[in-house]
Formats: structure tokens, C-alpha cells, sequence
């Protein structure tokens, strides 16, 4: 491993880190609700299409819809039951999709089926086709299926696998608690992917604000320990583990790669490109579980933070569970709150109740007190500059709002390659809804296009 | 005498300057049908775009060359078909006149809040990122993109919902595109009786956050003399030309979210006021 | 749960502490050692100027609010009149009659800021349209400079005065200026010498520099930019004709350069918001100001080149963007 602490160039933010407030704490396991609640499509790219009916019983595992394409991602009963019903719900970010309720049993029914074996190197040309049942998708938030990008276009070379672990979100710390706790087996599903991809160099890089993370993950590489999770015969693998500077947003595909192999990828581009391939920590133990035990993504590690929970942690929650039991679970809100947050303080999304499920691509819940946000109101651009300086992707984020509040949509196209990280309006001394405006000018500008 | 050397110096200038000028725009006079003119001219000149064409000199241009009987300037109304009629010497199709108006009532006090929105005062915005401050994922957002649309000031938001002034309303349809959650139609001017509610949730959801949206029990479609209420795509609509204002919806309605337009139905006892 | 309104909005969630008033009020830090050494130099002259600036700057900045219909928070509060104020009175000679001030004060407040919408949306550096359009309108006033250090108690017009160094290089000559002062750089850099309020001290504008470069509220390439084209500008007349020009080291220190080029030049409204459009924008300073005192016919030029490149600051900013966000190619680098 290299000691050099490595960083992406330009522009980006130090936002206070405040992951002290949920780290520490035990992995809690929330045990799984009575009812369920599964959206029918947790990922981005075609919908899913359900394949049960109202009534059914349903076993753990079981798939409760099924991949419509091949950007597309099946959805598994993460509890056995039967189904409630089929209707259109809430969940984060929209008022009415399409989801599964289903009354849990308690009985977990087809959960010990999923037993880790030994993985056996021969069945290498299977590993695409599991993760790709399991459901696996991004676990980092995008929620882009894994298995798509494991499959490069044929023309592109890909030569290294970057493994996302930098969780540059302020507040965050499930990714930092997993590779802590299962530092073994999430190298071990970098090396599936890596064997899927049929390469051997792996990079890991780290935000340098998660020493333990780090120790965690170069001990378990250099002693190699994820060896005894295969048997036949396994190639060699170059495991690099790098320590990288905290700054958000360190962990955004195109700066992390930028950060580890000084390549950027512009707008537009995907990072086959430049040669590899970027899958975040949670995703390689997903990816992992799905060929060990062949057990398909019915959990995941989230965080539960902020000054308005009782006790932030982590959890283990299965997909599906209202985000209020895992709330539950960390002790409860406390009557000061002010805002709830999926996601991170940085890109996550407010949500107006904790009635909302949770779902693969949740990797935390913030619930804040006026102590932590603000009610932020905007007012003119003075002009300063700091949001060009600030914005990692090298757009005048104060021009598209200015475009935007001046609807000229036709002038606002270079919105399209922003990537919503949030930096700019970090820094806006005139609180601008910067963000805001690019996504009303992305939104204005599609439309334009049509 | 210097003054006039110089007074007949301009004198000249002038009288040459002005031949010039004759023989120019003779020679390069633009043939126009004067029909153009007078069509323009009767054209009411708002610019509003509801025709389709930017502004109305481009309409005046297309209805004389097309002679298209289905072109319309609705914001011009009967008056100006007839007018345009005359003109053009051609049967114009006098459209109903209609209004602008805004499906929903669940003003701030009577619709449900989760908590208070931060952001562009846009509708399009707020929606878009998922926080509008309603609990009702169909109701009026309230931040009034219909009234920046609107260049007839016929919109205003009053406690939290647009709400159309009719007499300023042109009919031009702005609003109706702007509204992103399409809650505002063009429905025929003059009295009328109207389901205030355009929520596709079922009744216990919406029951959940508003006082007067539509909870789908369908009452009013069975009650009616005329037949001519109907659930169509989860929304109750009236239809106007069946209607004959009796006002036995209006009365049979639980959550009082049919109400009567510029008149005052019979039967009731306290009589509403009228939604304009 | 809570009983307290949720906050609904768009990602992020986190501000860092930075905000419009605290950026004014760095500026004020900043310009706190120009304004004592104006005191010092100029007496209670200059504080009637500098007081009558910022009191008028405040009072028609509060009566433009009304009249637009504005609230006056946080406008009034955020201390970018009270700046204005400060700058214009900075760029005022200190002998200037009392409404003379008022009349800048109305000009940068209104004419120079809040016809074009208020803060954020002017043009022009409003306290350089004032300092202009006095210029322009009362020449005689603009041009009489008291002289720094005497009659520091008194008041009115009524006080010895003296040409500027550049308005004795202009009009008399380099051999004059030489002559005039045998301790001229050293006067130059500690402001006894006479000119605009702001016009004096070097070293203390140099010093509010420092602190708005560490603070970040300027950067500093329009300030080494201006400087530097001026002194290679007329480094280059000087290296040709010696005895005519005047040397570059004297073209810095002398006149509204360092006070333009710290204060007036980095104002964010009015000039670019990149950082490759700033060098350009801090050349064009230099260039037009080195270009007015050699070649034209004013002895000084910096207000004009700044008014002048603001204008091109839209241009500016719409041909000079961040490079986008690609691979330039080549070898792929190991880590």
C-alpha cells in the first residue's frame, strides 16, 4: 500500500466530517417488521416487472419481480410471507411507485438456504450470472445494475478495478463499519468481480478519515485471508490499498479515478474508457454473498445519524423495513427534529415522513436538529466565484442559475454534466439554490431536446 | 445672411433627401395583402401564443394565406370570430368561450403539510425534488409557476393554491402547460358546478390530508339525474354539457368538494359563494 | 415526532459559514489600515468625507430599497453600502465640499448599483461610476489636493494645496517630479503624499491586500496582474526614453494603482468569475492604465480602465470558461 495521501485535483469541499457520531457502535441486526414494504423497481435503468399476485405466499429470496433487460435488476422477497397487496406507495424521492406489501411470517422460511460455501475458482463463467440474479446493484446510492458494469463493450480494455471505499458523505459510516467487520469477504467479492473481468489489479482507495477501514483492509490484503473463501485454482491478485484525502467528493466515480489513476473521465464517458471498472465496498460484500452463498440482496448496512436520533449507529436492515423501525431500533427520534435525510447531508434527498421503505440503494438515514441545518434562504449572486472554484467538474455553476432563474433553458445545456454533488452551493455565500437550478435546467433542457 | 445661406442650404437638403426617399420605397416596396393588416389589427395583440404562432402579426399572416376554418384565437372570443369572419369572408366555427381554472381547494388550512419548503419558488422545482410541503402528491403546489405564466395577471395564489381571476382570464392555455401536475384545464365560462379535486388516491389517502379532496365514493355519480357525472382514470369529471346544475352532487358530497360556479343551486340551504 | 415544521429541500444539506455579510465585513477589516493612514495624512477632513460617504451611501441605499419596494433586511444589513461608502470616500479627494460627497454618495448608491437591481446585478464598480462622474462634473474640485499632513484640524477648502506626483510628472515633467520631493519613494510608500483619500499609503494597502488574499475573499491574480502590466508597461517606456519617463517602480506606488488594483479591481460583482478571465481582466486593467498616464492626456487612469474593463467583464466570462472536464490523453499513469 502506498502511505501517500492521494487526492482528486480540483475543486471540492471539506464539509465537517461527523462520522464520530455513529461509529463505534456495534452492527446492530434490526430484526425484520411484520409488513414489508418492497418497491417493485430499486434501481436505475428499466423497471422491473412483478411476477407475484396479491396472496401469494412468498419464501426469503424468492424473486418478487423480475429484470425487464439487461439494465435491469430483479427484486427478491426479503421476508417469507404472504403479499398484501400490489399498489402504488411512497417511497424516497417519489409520492407514488409501484410496491409489494408483504405480512412477514417471522419465520424466515428459505433464509438457510443461503449458506456460505466455498467458492470453487471452476465455476468462474457463473459469477456474472449469480450477481445478476442476486439483484445486485450499486449499493453506493447510484443503484446502477453491478452485473452491466461488469460486462465491458467489447472494444474497451479494462485493466484495473477501482473499489470505492473513500464514503466521502459527511455522516456515513456504513460502508466504513462494513469493511471493518468483514474486511476478508468484501475483498473476496473485489476478487469476483476482478475474476469476472478477468483482471487482477485492484485498487481500493479509502478516504484517510477511516484509519480503521484502512488497517481493516490492508491486514486482510497482505495476509491475504480472502484465499480461504476459494478453492481450485485461483489466479493472483495485485490488491493495492489507498489512503486517500478526505475531501468530498472523493468518492464520485470520476474523481475517484482521477484520484487513483490520474485519468478523467468526461462528461458523457464511462470509466471503461480509461480502463476500468468502479464498484463500491458494499457492492463487492453483495457481490460476494451472491456467489458464496448464492443469497440474493435482501439487506444491506445502513447509518442511522444525526443529533436527532437517540443512538446513531449502524444496521443491518432488510430491504423493505420502514426506515421508522430502523429509527426504532436506534433508540428512537427526539422530539427537536428538523429535518430527515436519506442519503448523505450532501446528495441525499429530504423526505417528509419515516414511513418510507428502505431500499437497496439507501445507505443511511440523517435525522437532524435545528443545532445541524438551517433553514437557508437565498438571495442575490454577488459574483464571487467560489462555486467555479469549488465545482470539481469545471462548470460556472453561477451562470446555469442565472440562466435558470432567467428561464432561458436553451442557454442552460451545460447543466447536463453536473453531478449534483452539492459542492457550490456549499460554498455559495448567498445560500443560491444551486443544485436546484441544475436540475430545473436539466429538467427544462430535456425537454428542450425533444 | 449666414442664417440664410444655411436655411436654404437645409431647404435643399431636404427637398432632395425626401425625393430619395419616395423613389426607395417605391422601388423596394413590399407587396402585402392589406387583408394581413386589417386582420392583424383585429386581432386582439396580446401575443399570448395560444394559436400556436409566436405573435399575432404571424397568425394574421397564416389565416390569410390558409383560410384554415379550424385556426382559432380563442382569447379573442365570439366577437372577434365574427369579426374575422367578416374579414376573411369565410364560415368561422364560434368556439365556446372558456376559462381558465385551477382542480383543487385544499388551501393551507385545509390540506395537510409536512413541513416547510426551502428552495426556487417554482412549481416544477419543488416537484421535481420531491418536497413540495403538501402531503397531497396532487394537489396545488402553491408556488405559483401558473401566475409567472400567466401574462393576463388572472392568476394569483391565495392561502397556498392558485386561484384564476376570470374576468382578467384570456383563455390562452399558459398556465395549463405550466402547471406540472396538471391541475388546470379550460373549462366553458359561466355557471357550472366542478369537483374540486383532481387526487388519484384512494379515499382512506386522501382522507389522510385533506379536508376537501375527492374521495372516490362515487355518491355523486350515482345521485345524478343526468348521468352526467363519471369516474374517469380515478378522477370524477362532470360533464359540462350534460350538466343542468340541479345541484344534487353538490349536496350528496361528503367532503363538500363539488362546488357550484357563478350561480347559487336551489336546494341548498347555505348557499357558497362563488369560486371566482 | 416533532411538532416543528420539517425543512424540505434540495440536496446539500450542509452550508459552510460563509455569507455576503461576512465577506463585507472582511473588506471593511481590509480597508481599516488605508482609512486610519488616510486620517492620519488628511485630518478631520477626511473623516467628514469618509463619515458624509457612508452615511449618504446607507441613506440613499435605504431609500432606493423603498422606492423598489425592497425589505431592508438584509440589504441594508449586510454592510455592502457601508463598503461603497468607504470605497467611494477612498477614491475622493479630502478637501471636497460636503455635498460634492453627497452627490457621489447618490451616484454610486443609485445610478451605480440599485438602478440595475441592487447587489449582484450592477455593471459597474458603483464607487468608480461616482468618482467619474464627479470627475467629470467638478474638475477643479476633484483635482485639488490638499496637502497631507498640514492644517489637520481644519475644515473647508481652506488649506494649502498641492498637485499629485503623476499630475506634476504630467504637466511639468520628470525632471519637476525628481525635483519636488527627495524622499519620494518613501513618501509614496507611506502616503505623504497628495492625492485621493485611498490614493496615500502603500504599505497599508498592501497590507488590507494581505489580509483579503488570506482570508480568500480576493485572489490574486487581478491585483499581481494589474500591478504587473503597469510596471512592465511603462518598465518598457522607461527602458527606452529614461529622462522622459518616469520608472516603473514610481508608476506602482504612485496614483490609484495599488488602491485599484487590491480594492476596486477585485470587487466580485464587476469582475470575472474564472480564474484565467481574472489574469485576463487584471491585464486589460493594467494595460489601459498604462496606456491613459503615458499616452494620454489625464495623468491618472485607473478608474477608467477599471469602469472600462468591467464592461468586458460579461464577455469575458462567456469566452473564458473552465477548461471541461476531460482526459487530455496520454500515457496512463501508475499510481
Amino acid at each position: 500500500m502506498s502511505s501517500a495521501t492521494m487526492g482528486f485535483p480540483k475543486g471540492g469541499v471539506h464539509p465537517p466530517e461527523e462520522k464520530e457520531l455513529s461509529l463505534g457502535a456495534e452492527l446492530v441486526t434490526v430484526t425484520p417488521p411484520k409488513k414489508v414494504i418492497v418497491p417493485v423497481t430499486q434501481h436505475l435503468g428499466r423497471p422491473s416487472a412483478v411476477v407475484v399476485n396479491r396472496g401469494d405466499e412468498v419464501v426469503v429470496g424468492q424473486v418478487l419481480a423480475e429484470a425487464t433487460g439487461p439494465v435491469s435488476a430483479a427484486v427478491h422477497s426479503p421476508v417469507s410471507g404472504k403479499v398484501l397487496k400490489i399498489a402504488d406507495g411512497a417511497v424516497i424521492g417519489a409520492d407514488r411507485v409501484p410496491v409489494i406489501e408483504i405480512m412477514n411470517n417471522g419465520e424466515d422460511t428459505g433464509l438457510d438456504a443461503f449458506v456460505q460455501k466455498t467458492v470453487s475458482w471452476k465455476d468462474k463463467s457463473s459469477f456474472l450470472d449469480w450477481i445478476r440474479d442476486a439483484g445486485v446493484v450499486g449499493l453506493g446510492g447510484a443503484t446502477f445494475p453491478t452485473h452491466i458494469k461488469l460486462m465491458p463493450p467489447k472494444d474497451a480494455t479494462v485493466h484495473t478495478l477501482i473499489i470505492n471505499g473513500c464514503e466521502c458523505e459527511p455522516y456515513l459510516t456504513a460502508d466504513d463499519t462494513l469493511m471493518q467487520w468483514k474486511p476478508a469477504e468484501v475483498l473476496a467479492g473485489c476478487c469476483i468481480m476482478a475474476g469476472v473481468l478477468g483482471i487482477s489489479r485492484i485498487l481500493i482507495g479509502i478516504e484517510d478519515n477511516k484509519p480503521r477501514a484502512i488497517e481493516a483492509m490492508t491486514v486482510a490484503a497482505r495476509e491475504g485471508t480472502y484465499a480461504s473463501f476459494f478453492d481450485g485454482d485461483v489466479p493472483s491478485f495485485d490488491v493495492q490499498v489507498h489512503a486517500l484525502k478526505t475531501r468530498y467528493p472523493q468518492g464520485a466515480e470520476k474523481q475517484l479515478i482521477d484520484a487513483l489513476i490520474h485519468r478523467k473521465v468526461g462528461a458523457g464517458k464511462l470509466p471503461f474508457t480509461a480502463g476500468v471498472v468502479v464498484q463500491n465496498s458494499g457492492t463487492a460484500y453483495a457481490a460476494f454473498e451472491a456467489v458464496a452463498a448464492r443469497k440474493p440482496l435482501i439487506d444491506r448496512v445502513m447509518t442511522v445519524t444525526g443529533k436527532g436520533v437517540e443512538k446513531p449507529g449502524n444496521f443491518l436492515v432488510r430491504i423493505g423495513t420502514p426506515i421508522s423501525e430502523v429509527v426504532n431500533a436506534a433508540g428512537g427520534a427526539k422530539e427537536n427534529l428538523k429535518a430527515i435525510i436519506a442519503g448523505g447531508p450532501m446528495m441525499g434527498k429530504s423526505v417528509k415522513t419515516l414511513e418510507l421503505p428502505v431500499v437497496k440503494g439507501t445507505s443511511g438515514v440523517l435525522l437532524l436538529t435545528g443545532e445541524e441545518i438551517e433553514e437557508y434562504r437565498e438571495r442575490e449572486c454577488i459574483r464571487c466565484g467560489r462555486c467555479v472554484e469549488a465545482c470539481p467538474v469545471n462548470l460556472v455553476p453561477c451562470d446555469v442559475a442565472a440562466f435558470a432563474e432567467f428561464r432561458q433553458w436553451d442557454r442552460a445545456g451545460k447543466a447536463m454534466e453536473c453531478v449534483e454533488c452539492g459542492c457550490c452551493q456549499y460554498v455559495c455565500p448567498a445560500n443560491r439554490y444551486l443544485v436546484l437550478y441544475n436540475r430545473l435546467a436539466k429538467y427544462h433542457w430535456r425537454r428542450l431536446q425533444k | 445672411m449666414v442664417i440664410l445661406k444655411a436655411a436654404i442650404f437645409l431647404a435643399l437638403l431636404a427637398g432632395f433627401l425626401s425625393v430619395v426617399l419616395v423613389l426607395v420605397s417605391k422601388k423596394f416596396a413590399v407587396k402585402e395583402d392589406p387583408l394581413v393588416g386589417d386582420v392583424e389589427e383585429a386581432l386582439p395583440q396580446y401575443n399570448c401564443g395560444a394559436c400556436g404562432f409566436p405573435g399575432c402579426a404571424g397568425f394574421a399572416k397564416y389565416l390569410v394565406e390558409s383560410r384554415d376554418p379550424g385556426a382559432l384565437c380563442v382569447p379573442g372570443g365570439p366577437d372577434l370570430q365574427k369579426k374575422l369572419a367578416a374579414l376573411l369572408g369565410m364560415e368561422v366555427k364560434a368556439a365556446t368561450p372558456t376559462v381558465a381554472h385551477v382542480f383543487c381547494k385544499g388551501t393551507n388550512s385545509k390540506a395537510k403539510q409536512d413541513g416547510e419548503y426551502f428552495g426556487i419558488q417554482d412549481c416544477v422545482a419543488a416537484d421535481l425534488i420531491n418536497a413540495a410541503p403538501k402531503s397531497c402528491p396532487f394537489g396545488c403546489l402553491g408556488l405559483g409557476s401558473c401566475v409567472e405564466a400567466c401574462a393576463f395577471d388572472a392568476l394569483h395564489v391565495v392561502d397556498g393554491i392558485a386561484e384564476v381571476i376570470e374576468e382578467n382570464c384570456v383563455a390562452c392555455g399558459a398556465c395549463v402547460k405550466a402547471c406540472p401536475r396538471d391541475l388546470i384545464s379550460m373549462i366553458p365560462q359561466g355557471p357550472r358546478v366542478v369537483v374540486e379535486c383532481r387526487s388519484k388516491d384512494k379515499g382512506a389517502g386522501v382522507k389522510r390530508y385533506c379536508e376537501v379532496g375527492c374521495i372516490t365514493c362515487q355518491l355523486c355519480v350515482k345521485k345524478c339525474p343526468e348521468n352526467a357525472i363519471a369516474l374517469t382514470d380515478d378522477i370524477i369529471v362532470i360533464d359540462f354539457e350534460k350538466c343542468t346544475l340541479c345541484g344534487t352532487c353538490i349536496e350528496v358530497c361528503p367532503q363538500n368538494t363539488i362546488l357550484p360556479a357563478h350561480f347559487v343551486p336551489e336546494k341548498k340551504e347555505e348557499p357558497k359563494e362563488g369560486t371566482a | 415526532m416533532s411538532s416543528t415544521k420539517l425543512i424540505l429541500q434540495s440536496s446539500p444539506h450542509l452550508r459552510d459559514d460563509d455569507s455576503v455579510r461576512r465577506i463585507m465585513l472582511t473588506v471593511l477589516i481590509a480597508l481599516a489600515p488605508a482609512t486610519v493612514a488616510s486620517v492620519l495624512m488628511f485630518g478631520t477632513r477626511a473623516v467628514v468625507v469618509l463619515v458624509l460617504a457612508v452615511l449618504g451611501c446607507l441613506a440613499f441605499e435605504a431609500i432606493a430599497l423603498k422606492i423598489m419596494k425592497k425589505p431592508l433586511m438584509p440589504y441594508l444589513t449586510d454592510g455592502s453600502a457601508v463598503v461603497t461608502g468607504i470605497l467611494l470616500a477612498m477614491n475622493l479627494p479630502s478637501g471636497l465640499p460636503w455635498w460634492m460627497v453627497l452627490v457621489g454618495a447618490l451616484v454610486a448608491v443609485v445610478l451605480g448599483k440599485q438602478v440595475y437591481g441592487g447587489i449582484g446585478s450592477n455593471p459597474f464598480n458603483p464607487a468608480l461610476v461616482a468618482r467619474v462622474f464627479l470627475f467629470i462634473s467638478f474638475p477643479t474640485a476633484m483635482t485639488t489636493w490638499p496637502v497631507p499632513g498640514s492644517d489637520l484640524f481644519g475644515m473647508g477648502a481652506d488649506v494649502a494645496t498641492a498637485a499629485t506626483p503623476l499630475g506634476v510628472l504630467k504637466t511639468d515633467g520628470l525632471a519637476a517630479l525628481m525635483s519636488s520631493d527627495s524622499n519620494l519613494y518613501m513618501n509614496l510608500l507611506t502616503g505623504h503624499v497628495g492625492g485621493c483619500l485611498g490614493e496615500t499609503s502603500a504599505i497599508a494597502l498592501i497590507l488590507g491586500g494581505l489580509f483579503l488574499l488570506l482570508r480568500k475573499v480576493i485572489s490574486w491574480e487581478i491585483p499581481v496582474t494589474f500591478i504587473g502590466t503597469v510596471f512592465a508597461f511603462t518598465g518598457v517606456f522607461y527602458l527606452v526614453d529614461s529622462s522622459t519617463y518616469a520608472d516603473p517602480l514610481f508608476q506602482i506606488l504612485s496614483g490609484g494603482v495599488m488602491l485599484g488594483a487590491i480594492f476596486m479591481a477585485t470587487d466580485m460583482v464587476t469582475t470575472p468569475v474564472t480564474r484565467k478571465g481574472m489574469l485576463l481582466f487584471g491585464f486589460g486593467c493594467g494595460l489601459i492604465t498604462g496606456v491613459i498616464r503615458l499616452l494620454g492626456s489625464y495623468p491618472e487612469g485607473v478608474s477608467f480602465s477599471i469602469l472600462i474593463m468591467n464592461g468586458f467583464t460579461p464577455l469575458i466570462d462567456r469566452y473564458i470558461t473552465p477548461a471541461p472536464f476531460e482526459d487530455k490523453g496520454g500515457e496512463l499513469q501508475a499510481p
